[in-house]
C-alpha cells in the first residue's frame, strides 16, 4: 500500500460518500415512479368523469327524444342534437386515454357500436314523429313503449360498467403502487445513510489501529535508541508520512550510532595517546588528562587535577608559562612551546606544547609531547657541533696560517736570498772579467761551474718568488678577455714562437672572472711548454673554450712529444723535472705556477695525454657576469686580429 | 779621466759592503772625476749631509744614491728628511736598491724621489746602471749651483 494516512482517511469518506449518493438516488429514482403513477391515477380519474359525461349525455337525448315524440315540439330536440355532436368526440377522447389497455380498447370499440346503434333508433324515432299526425306519435310512442330503446341502453350501461370496473381496479393497483414506491424509497434511504457511516466508521477504525500500532512501534523503538541501543532498527511499514517519520527515526538512529561509534575512537584515542593531551580552563586548572600523563609524570591524574598546574611547571619556566596561557586567552594557537614539568619523583620532563583554546568555553585544548630526552640529545648534538666547529675553524685557521707562513716565507726568503746571491754572482763575474785566463785552467773551471750555479739559483730564487707571489700579490678579480691575453701572451712568446715556426690557432675565446696578469702567465707558461717540449715537426697548438654551466673549459693541445701518464700528477709539483737539463731548460716551476693560478680561481686542471702523441691542457675559469651567458651570442668574445686565425 | 774639472761628489748610502766595492767598481771605470763618501746608515748619511759631529767637513754632495733597507733610519725616513730639509732638498736622490715592491716605488716617487732603480742581479747589468746614472746625472741634467758649501 502506497496510501498516506489522508489519504486512507480520505478513500474511507469516498465510499461513505458514494454509498449515501447512491441512496439518494434511488430515493429520486423512486420519487419519478411516484409521480409517474400519480399521474396515472389522475388518468383513470379522468376516464371515469369521461364515461359519466357519456352515459349523461346519453341519457339527456333520449330523454329530449322521448318529449319530443309525446309532445312534438322541437325545443325538446335540443340534448339529442348536442349528443350527437359531441359524443363521437367523447369516445375518441376515452379511446386515447385507454390506449395502453387492450382490453379497454374493445370495449371502447363496443360501446361505439352500441351508441351508433342507439342513436340510429332514436333518429328512427324522430323521423316517424315528423313523418305524420297522431298516427306518427302513436308508432313512436309505440316505438318508445317496445322497449327497444330500454333494451339498447341497459347495453350500453353494461359496457360502461365494464368500463368502470377496469378502471377502478386499475386505480386501486396504481394506488397501492404509490405507496409501495415511497415506502421502498425511504427504506432504502434509510439503509444507504447507516452503510455510510459505517463505512466511515470502518475506514476510521482501520486507520486508527494502523496508526495506533505503528506509533506504538515508533515509541517503542525510540525508547530503545533513546537507551543507547543505536543497533535498533523499527520496522518502517507503508511508505505515508508515518513510514517516512520512522526512516528518519531509522536514520537517526543510524547516524547516533556512527557518532557513538566516532566517540568512542575517539575516546581510545584519548586514552591510548602516547602523547600528553589535556583540557585545560582558563581558571589554570587541568579539566581533563588522559592517561600518559600519570605514566610521564608518575603524578596520578586526580593529583594532577587537584591543584593550579602552573604549580607542576619549573620555576624558572612559570613566568613564560603564564604569559603563553594569557596570550591563548586571546590568540587561540600555542605553537612548540617548551616547558618543564615536574614528576612525581621530583625530577623534571621537557614537554613540548601544541595548544588552541576556545576562548568562548574558557578552555584549552592541549596536546604536549616529553622531548625530555630529544633536547638532550639536540643539546648533545649543539655541544659536539660547536665542539667540531670550533676544531676545524682552528684547524682552518692553522692550516691558513701555515699556508699564509709558507707563502710569505717563500717570498722572504727568495727576496732576501737574492740579495746574497746578488753578491755570489756579481762577485764571480767580476772574478771572471778580471782574472779568466790570468789564473791556471783549473781555477777558470771552478770559477765557470760557481757562476753556472749561481745563476741556475738566481733562476730557481725568482721562479720561487714568483710561485708564492701567486698567493700574495694577486690582483682582485675583473673580467678578463681570453682573447686579448692570448694576444699578450704570444707577444712575450714571440722570439720562442718566431724560432719553432709554431702555429697557434683559438676558438672564439670568451670573457672570464680573474686576475688579468695571472691569466697571461697561464696562458704564456702552457703555450711556452708546448712549444718548448716540441717533437720533430712544427708545433701546432690550438687554444680551446668552450662553455660548461657557470665555468668555461679551455684546453691548449700541441702535437709534441706528449707525456707519460704516470707523471700527469708529478708535472704540477714545483720543482719537478722530467727531462735532463741538457734536453730542456727550465726550472720545472711553470705548471706548478699554472696550477696555483687555477686553483687561486677556483678552477681545475689536467692533462690528457701519450708519449709521442701531444699532450692536451685542460682547466676551467668562472665565466664573466650572469651564468647563463651565451657563449655564441656574448658581445665579449674576442675579436683580435688573431681570432680564429693562425699565427706563425 | 778628466782631472781639470772640480771632482764630483757623490754620497753613496749603503749598508752593504759588497754594494759598496762594486758600486766604487763601477764608478772606477767612469771617465768623470769623482769623490764618493759612503754613509752606511739612516743615522750617518743625515749626520754627514747636515755636517754633524765629524762630519762638519764634508762638502754638500751633487748626487745621492740611497737604498732603501737601511739600519737605524730606513731609506724612506732618510728621503723624507732630505726633500723636507730647504738645504737639502735640492740635491737629487737617485734610489738604487734591490726591492721592485710597487710600494716602496710608489712611497718614494710620493715623497720626491729623483729616480727609483732596482738593482740588476747581472754584473754587466749593474756596472752599466751606475755607468748610467753618472752619464745623466752628471753630465747630461744642469744641476742647480752648490749653496752653503
Amino acid at each position: 500500500m502506497r496510501l498516506s494516512v489522508g489519504e486512507k482517511i480520505g478513500a474511507g469518506y469516498l465510499l461513505a460518500i458514494a454509498i449515501i449518493v447512491a441512496g439518494w438516488a434511488a430515493l429520486h429514482a423512486s420519487t419519478r415512479r411516484l409521480a409517474e403513477t400519480q399521474a396515472l391515477h389522475a388518468h383513470t380519474l379522468e376516464v371515469l368523469d369521461q364515461l359519466g359525461l357519456f352515459e349523461s349525455a346519453i341519457k339527456d337525448a333520449e330523454t329530449g327524444v322521448r318529449g319530443y315524440i309525446i309532445t312534438g315540439q322541437p325545443e325538446f330536440l335540443a340534448p339529442y342534437q348536442e349528443a350527437q355532436d359531441r359524443e363521437e368526440g367523447e369516445l375518441d377522447r376515452i379511446e386515447r386515454l385507454t390506449r395502453d389497455n387492450p382490453e379497454q380498447q374493445r370495449r371502447i370499440a363496443r360501446l361505439r357500436g352500441l351508441w351508433r346503434e342507439k342513436e340510429k333508433m332514436l333518429r328512427n324515432n324522430i323521423e316517424t314523429r315528423d313523418r305524420g299526425g297522431a298516427a306518427a306519435a302513436a308508432a313512436a310512442a309505440d316505438l318508445v313503449q317496445s322497449g327497444t330503446g330500454n333494451r339498447k341502453m341497459g347495453e350500453i350501461r353494461a359496457v360502461l360498467n365494464e368500463l368502470r370496473r377496469e378502471e377502478n381496479r386499475l386505480l386501486l393497483i396504481r394506488n397501492q403502487a404509490v405507496h409501495d414506491d415511497s415506502h421502498n424509497a425511504v427504506r432504502l434511504l434509510a439503509v444507504c445513510s447507516l452503510a455510510g457511516v459505517l463505512a466511515i466508521l470502518f475506514a476510521g477504525t482501520l486507520v486508527l489501529r494502523d496508526i495506533t500500532t505503528r506509533v506504538k512501534r515508533l515509541t517503542q523503538g525510540s525508547a530503545r535508541i533513546g537507551a543507547g541501543d543505536y543497533a535498533a532498527r523499527i520496522p518502517e511499514g507503508s511508505r505515508d508520512e508515518l513510514g517516512e517519520l520512522t526512516g528518519a527515526f531509522n536514520r537517526m538512529a543510524g547516524q547516533l550510532g556512527q557518532l557513538q561509534e566516532v566517540s568512542r575512537e575517539r575516546d581510545s584515542f584519548f586514552t591510548l595517546s602516547l602523547d600528553l593531551i589535556c583540557i585545560a580552563g582558563f581558571d589554570g586548572y587541568f579539566k581533563q588528562l588522559n592517561p600518559a600523563w600519570a605514566a610521564t609524570l608518575g603524578h596520578p591524574v586526580a593529583g594532577l587535577t587537584a591543584r593550579p598546574f602552573i604549580e607542576f611547571v619549573h620555576p624558572d619556566d612559570r613566568t613564560a608559562t603564564l604569559a603563553a596561557a594569557q596570550g591563548l586567552a586571546t590568540a587561540d594557537t600555542l605553537v612548540a612551546f617548551e616547558n618543564r614539568y615536574r614528576c612525581h619523583d621530583g625530577s623534571y620532563r621537557w614537554l613540548r606544547w601544541n595548544v588552541r583554546s576556545d576562548v568562548k568555553r574558557k578552555l584549552m585544548y592541549a596536546v604536549a609531547r616529553d622531548v625530555t630526552e630529544q633536547k638532550r640529545s639536540a643539546a648533545e648534538i649543539i655541544r659536539l657541533n660547536a665542539d667540531l666547529e670550533a676544531r676545524v675553524s682552528l684547524r682552518t685557521e692553522e692550516l691558513a696560517r701555515s699556508n699564509t707562513e709558507l707563502e710569505r716565507f717563500a717570498y722572504v726568503a727568495s727576496h732576501d736570498l737574492q740579495e746574497p746571491l746578488r753578491m755570489v754572482a756579481s762577485y764571480l763575474q767580476l772574478l771572471q772579467r778580471r782574472y779568466q785566463g790570468k789564473l791556471d785552467a783549473d781555477a777558470d773551471e771552478f770559477i765557470g761551474f760557481a757562476v753556472d750555479g749561481a745563476s741556475r739559483m738566481k733562476a730557481l730564487i725568482n721562479d720561487l718568488l714568483a710561485l708564492s707571489r701567486v698567493g700574495t700579490q694577486g690582483k682582485a678579480f675583473g673580467p678578463v678577455d681570453c682573447g686579448k691575453i692570448l694576444n699578450d701572451a704570444l707577444d712575450d712568446l714571440q722570439l720562442a714562437v718566431a724560432d719553432s715556426g709554431a702555429a697557434v690557432t683559438h676558438d672564439p675565446l670568451p670573457t672570464v672572472t680573474g686576475d688579468e696578469v695571472q691569466l697571461t702567465r697561464l696562458l704564456q707558461n702552457l703555450i711556452g711548454n708546448a712549444v718548448k717540449f716540441r717533437g720533430d715537426t712544427p708545433p701546432r697548438i690550438h687554444v680551446g673554450a668552450r662553455r660548461e654551466g657557470g665555468d668555461w673549459h679551455f684546453s691548449v693541445r700541441d702535437n709534441g712529444i706528449g707525456i707519460d701518464p704516470q707523471y700527469f700528477d708529478r708535472v704540477f709539483l714545483i720543482f719537478q723535472r722530467l727531462h735532463g737539463r741538457e734536453e730542456f731548460s727550465g726550472t720545472g716551476i711553470g705548471l706548478a705556477v699554472c696550477k696555483k693560478i687555477v686553483e687561486r680561481h677556483r678552477g681545475k686542471i689536467w692533462i690528457e695525454s701519450r708519449p709521442g702523441e701531444g699532450a692536451t691542457f685542460h682547466f676551467t675559469l668562472p665565466a664573466a657576469g650572469a651564468r647563463a651567458e651565451d657563449p655564441a651570442a656574448s658581445p665579449s668574445l674576442s675579436s683580435s686580429p688573431v681570432s680564429g686565425g693562425t699565427l706563425p | 779621466m778628466n782631472n781639470s774639472a772640480p771632482p764630483i761628489h757623490i754620497l753613496l748610502v749603503e749598508d752593504n759592503p759588497g754594494d759598496v766595492r762594486l758600486t766604487r767598481e763601477a764608478l772606477r771605470e767612469f771617465k768623470v772625476n769623482n769623490l764618493m763618501e759612503v754613509a752606511a746608515d739612516g743615522m750617518a748619511a743625515l749626520a754627514h749631509l747636515r755636517r754633524e759631529g765629524a762630519n762638519f767637513s764634508k762638502p754638500r754632495p751633487d748626487l745621492i744614491l740611497l737604498d732603501l733597507n737601511l739600519p737605524k733610519k730606513s731609506g724612506i725616513e732618510v728621503l723624507k728628511e732630505i726633500k723636507s730639509d730647504p738645504e737639502l732638498m735640492s740635491i737629487p736622490v737617485v734610489i738604487l736598491t734591490t726591492s721592485a715592491a710597487e710600494q716602496d716605488v710608489v712611497k718614494s716617487y710620493n715623497l720626491h724621489a729623483n729616480c727609483y732603480i732596482t738593482k740588476p742581479v747581472e754584473l754587466q747589468q749593474f756596472l752599466d746602471v751606475v755607468k748610467a746614472i753618472e752619464e745623466f746625472w752628471i753630465t747630461i741634467v744642469k744641476l742647480p749651483p752648490k749653496t752653503g758649501s
